[in-house]
């Protein structure tokens, strides 16, 4: 496949274009966004162009939303910050007064 | 241990308590770092996988962190600090240490191995369960069921959105190890929640539904 490859940046060159198999084994970095800009730009031309990788980056990245998400929804730190506020006064802290 | 943190350790040991502390220390203490806690209590949480022994953690996290607040320097990221204490208090308390953990070498490797994992929800149809189900407690048991250096790496990264430098500069190794272990440790989630997916006969007639995917943006902190 010859994925098109548009100019990213004025003066830069295109992507170079790059295979299916080198596009998933970059799959968590990309959607990590730890590639530097080159080869981040080959993805995303990539992407764009192949019928099959989108599938997988958009399945991982499902993923990781459902991971993130439900970590955050269970917070319910009251209680505990009252604890640790306590602790701490007992230390010599004088924040967080209560209203 | 880097250089600041094992100097934010030692002026934890040797520290003598302020009296009395200043009010503006511990305003700024508060609005900086205190403010934190919630994500401690996470971290401590997804150490520890138990309620109890977290709290207890992040009480002796924020304890240590106030003690050594002198050492912390203005502007530097807060939450990094605070896991890097958490963690180390974690590891005194346990007597173990997550580098011993049997750590996957070949990240690419398990990178192909998420595609693979896609590939066969995709045969079985259920390949659009994060979309049909409410997966939080079976993410939560995969999670505690991970080996403790998989799921740091998993917790640092995807729940607190630490990038690959700063997760390992908080789990002490090298930036490829966190790389290997995040990887690892994400795939055997998503092995443990297809697997919930398939007993639990989610299984949808339909096919997959492609969604663009972008890189995700970085917690701000």
């Amino acid at each position: 496949m010859t994925p098109h490859t548009p100019f990213t940046a004025a003066g830069s060159p295109p992507p170079a274009p790059i295979d299916c198999d080198t596009a998933v084994r970059r799959l968590w970095d990309y959607l990590d966004g730890e590639l530097d800009d080159r080869r981040m730009a080959e993805v995303d031309t990539h992407l764009a162009a192949c019928r099959h990788c989108p599938r997988h980056f958009a399945f991982a990245r499902v993923f990781l939303d459902a991971v993130a998400t439900a970590r955050r929804e269970h917070q319910q730190p009251g209680a505990l910050r009252e604890r640790v506020v306590a602790a701490l006064r007992a230390e010599g802290f004088t924040g967080a007064r209560t209203p | 241990m880097t250089g600041p943190d094992q100097a934010a350790e030692h002026a934890a040991q040797s520290f003598v308590p302020p009296h009395p502390a200043p009010a503006e220390r511990d305003a700024t203490f508060e609005r900086d770092v205190l403010a934190c806690l919630p994500d401690v209590a996470r971290f401590a949480r997804s150490l520890t996988r138990d309620d109890a022994n977290a709290d207890d953690l992040v009480q002796e996290t924020m304890l240590r962190a106030y003690r050594a607040y002198h050492t912390f320097e203005p502007g530097s990221d807060a939450r990094r600090w605070l896991f890097t204490i958490c963690r180390n208090v974690f590891l005194r308390q346990r007597e173990r240490d997550l580098r011993q953990a049997d750590v996957a070498d070949d990240a690419e490797l398990e990178t192909l191995g998420a595609v693979w994992g896609h590939v066969a929800a995709v045969r079985d149809g259920v390949d659009d369960l994060f979309d049909r189900l409410d997966l939080g407690p079976a993410i939560d048991r995969a999670l505690a069921e991970l080996p403790d250096a998989f799921r740091v790496a998993v917790v640092l990264v995807d729940v607190e959105g630490q990038a690959y430098e700063e997760a390992a500069a908080v789990a002490g190794v090298p930036v490829g190890t966190i790389r290997s272990r995040l990887f690892r440790g994400r795939r055997l989630l998503q092995e443990q929640l297809l697997s919930y997916a398939r007993d639990a006969g989610f299984a949808a007639p339909a096919g997959p539904t492609p969604r663009a995917a972008r890189p995700r943006p970085r917690k701000s902190v």
